[in-house]
């Protein structure tokens, strides 16, 4: 295979990666919550997805009309039962806190996903799965244009709401300053209630697209891993660097596999992770704390 | 009016006001004065509902605030400055004021308001799309007021206007408040460390001392009084 064909899905995973961090990258960056159970809220979606498509024939994207406020629900259910009440922590108790209940989650919605649908792959075969674009010699598939597409699309999309809508900008002022957010007729409770059910929203998106290619119980877990290097890439709190972030990542395990071979993706990634934790630990994509 | 009756108010388990009464006349100026961690902030924090009573209440014209959550006190017409102005630093002049305007009221007439702070503060005018962090100190001050402005308030509580600001940025804001009452009748209920500031400013004043109340009196009065010039005045020599 040509080198620019492995570039092609290295951009193709990193969107999909982007998609999977972007929830949490959001809840992180607002709140200090750290959701280790991003990745299986996607996986659980991914299953809705599958789901969707097997009884009723309704293809992933279109489902999404269903899944995204599916989703929505289940983070406000999480955030009224289990976070809400980290409120009262400070910061870093507050982030270790979330890390341990995400945890707890993750186990949870593994053994749950398990148990209703076995550790068998699923995935969703649609009438366009496996057709691909032909550039040249190049072949893009056109569930690849369609992650590119959405990752594209979801993080400006967020980014621009967090900037130029007034609803956007009160959940990014209660970021800044809770107490004076309040102060200024922010309702704080249930600004923060809606950030949340939206970073966990966001989870429908990349499972839409994880169920293209294959969703099982156990990948939730896998997507955290590559949101959280996202993030360390990224820097907390940037909303576009985890586009770039995702990209980055991998390109470069793409490039990985195209010199050293496949068995190595995971090492790649966690190698330029610890390059960057040495060399910026604020982030590629940070100027200073911004959004 | 704002009618404060006997409200004692706690940090945790710490008790920082003691059964405080104060009633502030809607259309004037007055001034809270105390030396540092006397509870001036606690009272304001109470009254913009940010911390709750434990004992005693607060109305504002009649109607009880002290029981609703802080964004409703702001659509029921008290803004607040905060001590250190708080501004969202990583927002431009521009969004600052925008969320000063969230309540329903206040959005509906953002627009009039916006151009009524730039005519107050043309400085804000002048950099309107510059991040908040970018401001001198006085200008930083100038856009927490206007902030809090744009929520249309009938009483403005403003904490430690003086605070890290040269004599003469205070002299100007100061002037700009006192107009802005004169011309607009917002109220203007100032806590400040600033003992002569504060009273040359306002028509009534109140002395908090360890979080209870031990003086109130008209403004002049207070400043000329013996309990004032040896407290706070006589501190200042040392
Ligand atoms: N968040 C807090 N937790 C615990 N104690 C507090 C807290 N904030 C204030 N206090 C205490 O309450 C008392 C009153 O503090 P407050 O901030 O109201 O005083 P202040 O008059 O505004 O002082 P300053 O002039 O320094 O602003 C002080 O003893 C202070 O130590
Ligand atoms: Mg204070």
């Amino acid at each position: 295979m040509e080198f620019a064909q492995y570039i092609t899905y290295g951009v193709i995973n990193g969107s999909l990666y982007a998609l999977v961090a972007i929830g949490l990258a959001l809840i992180m960056g607002i709140m200090g919550i750290f959701n280790i159970a991003q990745g299986s809220l996607a996986m659980i979606a991914a299953y809705g997805s599958v789901l969707f498509f097997q009884h009723m024939k309704i293809d992933p994207f279109v489902s999404l009309a269903l899944t995204l406020p599916g989703m929505f629900l289940v983070g406000v259910f999480m955030y009224l039962t289990m976070f809400m009440s980290m409120n009262k922590f400070d910061p870093g108790q507050k982030l270790r806190n979330s890390m341990l209940v995400s945890f707890g989650l993750v186990l949870i919605m593994e053994t749950l996903a398990t148990i209703l649908w076995t550790a068998n792959e699923r995935t969703v075969t649609t009438a366009y799965s496996g057709t691909v674009m032909a550039l040249g010699d190049l072949r893009i598939p056109y569930t690849g244009i369609a992650t590119i597409i959405l990752a594209i699309v979801v993080i400006f999309g967020l980014h621009f709401f967090l900037k130029h809508t007034t609803f956007g900008k009160s959940i990014w002022a209660v970021s800044q300053d809770h107490d004076c957010a309040m102060l200024m007729g922010i309702n704080v409770k249930r600004t923060t209630l809606v950030a949340f059910g939206l970073g966990i929203a966001l989870s429908a998106f990349a499972g839409a697209v994880v169920s293209l290619h294959t969703v099982s119980p156990a990948v939730g877990i896998d997507w955290t891993n590559k949101a959280l290097i996202l993030i360390v890439l990224a820097g907390v709190g940037s909303i576009n660097g985890i586009l770039f972030a995702g990209l980055l990542l991998g390109i470069v395990e793409a490039l990985g596999v195209y010199l050293v071979g496949v068995h190595y993706t995971g090492v790649v990634g966690l190698l330029i992770f610890i390059i960057v934790l040495m060399l910026r630990p604020q982030g590629l994509f940070v100027r200073k704390a911004g959004v | 009016m704002l009618e404060i009756t006997g409200i004692d108010v706690f940090h945790g388990d710490l008790q920082a006001v003691w059964d405080v009464s104060l009633i502030i006349e809607g259309k004037g100026i007055t001034t809270l004065i105390g030396s540092n961690g006397s509870g001036k902030s606690t009272v304001l924090a109470t009254i913009a509902g940010l911390l709750k009573p434990v004992r005693g209440s607060i109305s504002f014209d009649g109607v009880r605030i002290d029981t609703l959550p802080a964004h409703k006190i702001v659509d029921a017409g008290i803004a607040m400055v905060p001590e250190g102005r708080r501004l969202f630093r990583e927002m431009t002049v521009m969004d600052n004021l925008e969320m000063g305007a969230i309540t329903k009221r206040a959005r509906q007439m953002k627009n009039e308001t916006m151009a009524w702070i730039f005519d107050v503060f043309p400085i804000l005018k002048e950099r309107a799309r510059q991040r908040a962090d970018t401001l001198s100190g006085g200008e930083q001050q100038m856009l927490a007021i206007g902030r809090s402005l744009m929520s249309q308030p009938r009483l403005l509580l403003v904490d430690e206007l003086s605070l890290g600001l040269a004599p003469v940025v205070v002299q100007k804001i100061s002037q700009t408040l006192d107009e802005i009452n004169k011309t607009k009748g917002i109220g203007i209920f100032l806590v400040e460390q600033n003992v002569v500031m504060a009273l040359e400013l306002a028509e009534t004043g109140h002395i908090i001392e360890n979080g209870r109340i031990v003086g109130t009196g008209k403004a002049s009065e207070l400043l000329a009084s013996d309990q004032v010039r040896q407290a706070y005045l006589g501190m200042e020599g040392e």
